[in-house]
C-alpha cells in the first residue's frame, strides 16, 4: 500500500539546514497496523506527514496506493487523500465552532456525499464511536478521550484505506487512553491499514509491526506477528 | 456545502462579538454614506424629469453681445417664443413665464403676501404635465384673472374649503377667481411656482394689441422665463439653423442702432438644474456637479476604507483561525472552496452591515433631509434601479474585503499551522501595513479639506461687504400712500431715536440685481455697456453705510443732480480705464431708440466697492443713479438692541399714513444669510462625512493594534518580567503605528493640496492658499490635521498597549 525508497527530507531555513529523513525505505501493505517509534525530533511526525500526502519529500521515492507521488502538486494530493486517507491527531483538531456532527460531516462534504448518505454514514459512525448522544455539543464541551473518538470519528468515516494517527493517546488519561486504541484495533481487524507514530510502547505494542526511527534513519524494525 | 460555510460564518461572527462589531459598525457607516450619497445624487439627477416628455421640452436664453460685452440671460423676450413657433412648425406648444411682484391678496378683508406666483400662458399645462386636484388643464389659464394654486397655498388660503371658484382681489383690486388646483411641485423641480395667473390678465391690463406686438423693438427687451416643446420625432436643428435669418427678420434692425447682437441658447429641460452656462443671470439656483463628485469620491472612500478595515482584521486575526485551515485541508478541502468559505462570510458580513445600513438610513433621512435640503424618500430606493446599485454594492463590498483574507488564509501550509505556527509571513505585514497607510492617508486628507472647506466658508461669511447689513430692515413693496409721501414717511421714521436712517430705491442691495445698457465715455468716444445699477435718494450711501473715497454724494441742495450725477464704485474707475481721474467723465442713462437719452452727466462721487450679489460672483462695474420718482423699497438704520421696537414703530406709522397695504419688512442680514445657507449646509455634511471617515478609521486602528498587542502578549510579559517600564513598552508597540501615519501624511499633503486648491478656484473671493513662499498659514491646516491624526492615533495604540502592560505578566508567559 505504501512503499518509500531513499525518502529524504530537508528542511532549510535561512542559516540552518536540518535533515529531517535520511534514506528511509520502508513499506507497510494492506491491512497493517505500523507503529512508528523513536525519541523526540527523530523525524516521526514528518514521515508521517509525508505519508499522509500532507507533505512532499525532499528526495527518493514514494508509492502510494501504487502511484509515485513525490512530484504531485498540492491538488493532486489534496484530491488524492481525500476519502483514501483519515488523519488522527494528538491535539484532537477538532474545529471550534462545529458541533461533534458538522465536524464529522466535514469530510463527507468535501467529497460530495449527498445529505441522506451524509447523515446515515456520520450517525452510524458516531454510535459506533459510542458519541452518538452529544452529537449537538461543541467540541470544547466534551471531554479529552471523547474529543478523540470525534476525531477517530471523523478520520473514518469516509471509510479510508488508510489511517495515521500522530501520538493519538498523547493527551490521555490512560483509561481513555486504552479505549482510543481499542477503536483503532477494531478499524484494523476491519481492514483499515494504519499508521501510528507513538511514544508509548504499551500502544505500540497493539501494531503488528515497530519501525524505529533515530535522527532521520530506520533503525530497526519489530516484527511481532 | 453553502450551509456549512454559513454555519461557520456565523458562528465566527459570534465568537469575536468585538471584531463583529467593529467590522459591521465600519461597514455599516460605508454603506450609510453610499446609500445617502446615491440618494442625493439620484435626486439630483432626477431634476425635472418629472414632466412628462420632458426630453421634448426646452427653455430658450438670450445671449447678448454689446459692444464687446456678452450677458446671458435665462429671461428671453416675451416674442421670442410664439414668433418661432409661427415659424417653425416642429414646435408644438411654448410656455412663458413673469412673476408677479408683490403678490397681494385681499380675501374677505383680510390681506396675504404670496411670493413665487408667475403669470403663464394658458398653453403652461401642455408643456409642463401636472396632476390637477380640481380644475382643468385645457381651460384653467384662459380668462383673464384666473389662478391655479398649488395644493399648499390652496391650503393655506381656504383651509379644507373647496378652492375652485373661490374669489379674492389683488392689489389693485382686480377680481380673481381661482379655476384650478395642481399638486405642489416637487422639490427636484428647476422653477417652482406656487400659483400660476392667466397672462390673459396681463393682455386684459395692457391691452391685446400692446399684448400681441412682435415688432423688432419688443424682442430686445427680455423679461419672461420662455420654453418650448417640440412635436414628436422632431428635433432642434431647423430652429437653430434658421436662427439667424429669423434674427435678420426680427431683431437685426434694431441691434445695428444700438451696435448688439443676439443669440439664441436653447436648452434641454433636464440640464437646467446643471447648468454649465457661465454666468447665466437671472437663473434659478442650479445643482453643483463639483458637489456630486465630492460626495461620492467621499462616500467611495468611506466604503474604501470600511473594507480596508475588514481585511487588515481579518488577517490579524488569521492565527485564530489558522487551525481550521489547517484541518479542513487535511480532511479533504481543495483551496478553492477554502476561499469560497471565506468569501461568503465576508458577504455575509456585508448583507448583516447593509441590513443595518439600510435600517440606520431610514432612521437618519429626515434628519438628513434638513442638512442637505433635500426631501428625500425612503422608498425611492426600491425602484429597481437603485435597489440594484445598492445590491451591486452589497455583493462587491464582500467580495473585495473578503478578497484578500479568502487568499492569504486559504495559502496556509496546513502541516505549519496545526503545528501551531500562525503563518503570517512578512510579505503580508507590509500589506497590512500599506493598507493602514492608505487609510490615514485618506483620512488626514478629509481633515485637511474640513478645515480648509471651514476656513473659506468663515472668510466668506465674515468678509466685509462694504456696507452695514446688520441693523438694517427692508420694506418692500411699499403702498403707494407711503411712497407718494416719502418725505413726510422719512421725518416721521427719523423721529423716532430707534430709527437712525432712512433712504429709498428701487431694489434690495445684495438681493436684487439689474443690468441696464448705458453709455460712458471711453477712449474719446461713448461707448453702449451693460451695467448693474441701482436707483436711489440722496440719503442711501449713509443709511447702507457705503463709503465715499473720491467725490461727493448726490446733493439734495443740487437739483440738476436728478438729471446729471451719477456715483460709481472703485471697478467701475478701474475697468473703465478711468483710473487716475474718474470724477467728471460722462455717462449716459435712459437710451432711446430714437438717439435721445433720459439722462447725460458726469461722474461726481466713487464709491468704495461693495458686494451688490453674493460673495462667490466678482465685483463688476457698477451705477447708482438718483431716483426722481417714487421709492419702491424702503432701507431702515435701526438701533442695535432696538429691532423689534423699531419695526413695530415703522408699522405703526405705515398704519397712521392710511396705508392699505399689508405691512411687510425682513431684515437684510437674515436675507443675506440665506444665498449662503445652500453652501453652509454643504459644509455641515462635508463636516459629517469627514467625522466618518475619521471614526471608521479609528475604528479599523483600534482592531488592528487590539490584535497586535493581542500577539504580543507574550513579548510584553518577557519584557515586563525582565524589568521592562510601561512606557518604555508602550513605546515600543506604538512607535509603528505612529510611523504608519507619519508616512501618510506624505500621500495625503500633496493630494489635500491639490484638490482643495482646485476647490477654492471657483470661488471670486477666497483664503490666500499659496504655495511660495511656503505661508505658515496654507501650512497651518496640513499640520493641524497631521497632529489630529497623530493624536488619535497614539491614542488608540498606546491605550490598548497600556492595558496590555497593565496585566500580570505571568498569564501572558504561561499562555501559549
Amino acid at each position: 500500500m505504501l512503499r518509500t525508497a531513499d525518502l529524504v527530507k530537508v528542511f532549510r531555513t535561512q542559516e540552518v539546514e536540518t535533515t529531517a529523513l535520511n534514506n528511509v525505505s520502508i513499506t507497510v501493505a494492506e491491512g497493517e497496523f505500523v507503529a512508528i517509534m523513536g525519541p523526540s525530533g527523530c523525524g516521526k511526525s514528518t514521515l508521517l506527514n509525508i505519508l499522509g500526502l500532507l507533505d512532499n519529500p525532499t528526495g527518493g521515492e514514494f508509492h502510494f496506493m501504487g502511484t509515485e507521488i513525490s512530484k504531485l502538486k498540492e491538488k493532486q494530493r489534496t484530491n488524492l487523500r481525500k476519502g483514501n486517507i483519515g488523519f488522527v491527531f494528538q491535539s484532537f483538531n477538532l474545529i471550534d465552532e462545529l458541533t461533534v456532527y458538522e465536524n464529522v460531516e466535514l469530510p463527507l462534504l468535501y467529497l460530495g456525499k449527498s445529505a441522506t448518505d451524509r447523515k446515515k454514514m456520520v450517525m452510524d459512525v458516531l454510535e459506533r464511536m459510542n458519541i452518538a448522544h452529544r452529537r449537538n455539543h461543541f467540541p470544547q464541551q466534551l471531554s479529552g478521550g471523547q474529543q478523540q473518538r470525534v476525531a477517530i470519528a471523523r478520520a473514518v468515516v469516509s471509510k479510508p484505506k488508510l489511517i495515521l494517527a500522530d501520538e493519538p493517546t498523547g493527551n490521555l488519561d490512560s483509561t481513555n487512553g486504552e479505549e482510543v486504541m481499542s477503536l483503532l484495533t477494531e478499524q484494523n481487524q476491519q481492514g483499515t491499514t494504519i499508521v501510528m507514530v507513538t511514544h508509548s510502547p504499551s500502544d505500540a505494542e497493539k501494531a503488528h509491526r515497530i519501525v524505529h526511527l533515530f535522527d532521520g534513519q530506520v533503525v530497526t524494525e519489530n516484527i511481532k506477528k | 456545502m453553502i450551509k456549512s460555510y454559513l454555519v461557520t460564518a456565523y458562528r465566527n461572527l459570534l465568537r469575536g462579538k468585538g471584531y463583529t462589531l467593529i467590522n459591521i459598525t465600519g461597514l455599516a457607516i460605508g454603506v450609510i454614506s453610499t446609500i445617502l450619497v446615491l440618494l442625493f445624487v439620484t435626486d439630483e439627477l432626477s431634476f425635472d424629469k418629472h414632466y412628462k416628455n420632458h426630453d421634448r421640452v426646452y427653455r430658450l436664453l438670450s445671449h447678448f453681445t454689446i459692444g464687446n460685452n456678452d450677458d446671458l440671460f435665462a429671461v428671453t423676450s416675451a416674442s421670442l417664443a410664439p414668433v418661432l413657433q409661427q415659424e417653425h412648425p416642429e414646435i408644438e406648444d411654448y410656455a412663458r413665464f413673469v412673476a408677479v411682484d408683490n403678490f397681494y391678496l385681499n380675501l374677505e378683508g383680510k390681506e396675504f403676501y404670496e411670493e413665487d406666483f408667475y403669470y403663464a400662458d394658458s398653453s403652461a399645462f401642455r408643456v409642463f404635465s401636472h396632476k390637477f386636484l380640481a380644475g382643468n388643464p385645457e381651460n384653467a389659464l384662459v380668462k383673464p384673472y384666473s389662478v391655479v394654486l398649488t395644493e399648499s397655498v390652496a391650503k393655506k388660503l381656504f383651509g379644507n374649503q373647496n378652492a375652485i371658484g373661490q374669489s379674492m382681489k389683488g392689489m389693485m383690486n382686480e377680481p380673481f377667481t381661482v379655476t384650478g388646483v395642481i399638486e405642489d411641485l416637487p422639490n427636484n423641480t428647476h422653477f417652482k411656482y406656487k400659483a400660476l395667473v392667466s397672462v390673459a390678465t396681463v393682455a386684459e391690463r395692457i391691452g391685446r394689441e400692446r399684448f400681441r406686438d412682435y415688432s423688432p423693438p419688443t424682442f430686445w427687451n427680455v423679461n419672461v422665463i420662455s420654453y418650448i416643446k417640440l412635436k414628436e420625432g422632431s428635433n432642434l436643428s431647423g430652429i437653430q439653423m434658421g436662427f439667424s435669418d429669423f434674427y435678420d427678420r426680427h431683431m437685426s434692425s434694431i441691434g445695428e442702432q444700438i451696435n448688439a447682437s443676439f443669440k439664441l441658447i436653447i436648452q434641454p429641460l433636464a440640464d437646467c438644474h446643471f447648468s454649465t452656462i457661465k454666468n447665466l443671470q437671472g437663473d434659478f439656483p442650479v445643482g453643483s456637479k463639483a458637489n456630486i463628485y465630492i460626495f461620492s469620491v467621499i462616500a467611495l472612500f468611506i466604503l474604501s476604507i470600511a473594507c480596508i478595515n475588514y481585511m487588515n482584521m481579518a488577517t490579524a486575526r488569521a492565527a485564530k483561525r489558522a487551525r481550521e485551515v489547517g484541518i479542513r485541508k487535511v480532511v479533504g478541502s481543495q483551496r478553492g472552496k477554502l476561499i469560497g468559505q471565506f468569501l461568503s462570510e465576508s458577504i455575509l458580513l456585508s448583507v448583516l452591515a447593509t441590513a443595518v445600513a439600510l435600517f440606520a438610513t431610514w432612521l437618519i433621512l429626515p434628519g438628513f433631509n434638513s442638512l442637505a435640503d433635500k426631501q428625500l424618500n425612503f422608498s425611492n430606493l426600491l425602484e429597481p434601479q437603485i435597489l440594484g446599485i445598492i445590491i451591486a454594492i452589497t455583493a462587491l463590498v464582500g467580495l473585495v474585503s473578503g478578497s484578500y483574507p479568502a487568499f492569504y488564509l486559504s495559502s496556509f501550509k496546513p502541516l505549519l499551522v496545526l503545528k501551531g505556527n500562525s503563518g503570517s509571513s512578512k510579505g503580508h505585514v507590509g500589506l497590512r501595513k500599506a493598507l493602514v497607510v492608505f487609510q490615514f492617508a485618506i483620512s488626514i486628507t478629509m481633515i485637511i479639506a474640513t478645515i480648509v472647506v471651514s476656513w473659506q466658508q468663515h472668510y466668506i461669511k465674515t468678509k466685509d461687504l462694504g456696507y452695514q447689513a446688520n441693523n438694517l430692515v427692508i420694506v418692500p413693496g411699499l403702498d403707494s400712500a407711503v411712497s407718494n409721501h416719502i418725505d413726510a414717511f422719512k421725518l416721521e421714521l427719523l423721529s423716532n431715536p430707534a430709527i437712525e436712517a432712512v433712504a429709498g430705491s428701487t431694489s434690495t442691495m445684495g438681493l436684487d440685481n439689474a443690468k441696464i445698457v448705458c453709455r460712458i465715455e471711453q477712449d474719446g468716444e461713448m461707448k453702449d455697456i451693460a451695467i448693474n445699477l441701482l436707483f436711489c435718494d440722496h440719503d442711501y450711501l449713509n443709511t447702507l453705510g457705503l463709503e465715499l473715497t473720491q467725490g461727493r454724494n448726490f446733493d439734495k441742495a443740487n437739483a440738476s443732480d436728478a438729471k446729471t450725477a451719477f456715483l460709481i464704485n472703485e471697478t467701475a474707475a478701474r475697468v473703465w480705464g478711468w483710473a487716475d481721474n474718474p470724477l467728471g467723465k460722462r455717462v449716459q442713462f435712459g437710451l432711446n431708440l430714437d438717439g435721445n437719452v433720459d439722462r447725460d452727466g458726469n461722474v461726481v462721487g466713487i464709491v468704495k466697492d461693495f458686494h451688490y450679489t453674493s460673495i462667490h460672483n466678482p465685483v463688476e462695474p457698477f451705477l447708482f443713479i438718483l431716483m426722481d420718482f417714487p421709492p419702491q423699497i424702503l432701507n431702515i438704520r435701526v438701533k442695535d438692541n432696538a429691532r423689534k421696537d423699531a419695526v413695530e414703530l415703522v408699522e405703526q406709522s405705515w398704519h397712521k399714513f392710511n396705508a392699505t397695504r399689508l405691512f411687510n419688512y425682513n431684515y437684510l442680514d437674515q436675507r443675506l444669510a440665506e444665498l449662503y445657507s445652500a453652501e453652509q449646509k454643504m459644509g455641515i455634511l462635508f463636516r459629517l462625512f469627514s467625522l466618518l471617515t475619521i471614526f471608521i478609521s479609528c475604528l479599523g486602528l483600534l482592531g488592528l493594534s487590539s490584535f497586535v498587542t493581542e500577539q504580543k502578549n507574550k513579548e510584553i510579559g518577557i519584557r515586563k518580567v525582565l524589568g521592562g517600564a510601561s512606557g518604555s513598552i508602550v513605546y515600543l508597540i506604538s512607535k509603528e503605528f505612529i510611523g504608519l501615519v507619519l508616512l501618510a501624511n506624505l500621500f495625503a499633503w500633496p493630494l489635500a493640496y491639490w484638490g482643495m486648491a482646485k476647490w477654492l478656484q471657483d470661488f471670486s473671493y477666497r483664503i490666500d492658499f499659496g504655495l511660495s513662499p511656503f505661508y505658515l498659514q496654507t501650512l497651518l491646516p496640513f499640520v493641524v490635521a497631521s497632529v489630529i491624526a497623530l493624536v488619535i492615533a497614539i491614542a488608540t495604540v498606546g491605550g490598548l498597549a497600556w492595558r496590555a502592560t497593565q496585566a500580570n505578566p505571568v498569564n501572558a508567559i504561561k499562555h501559549e
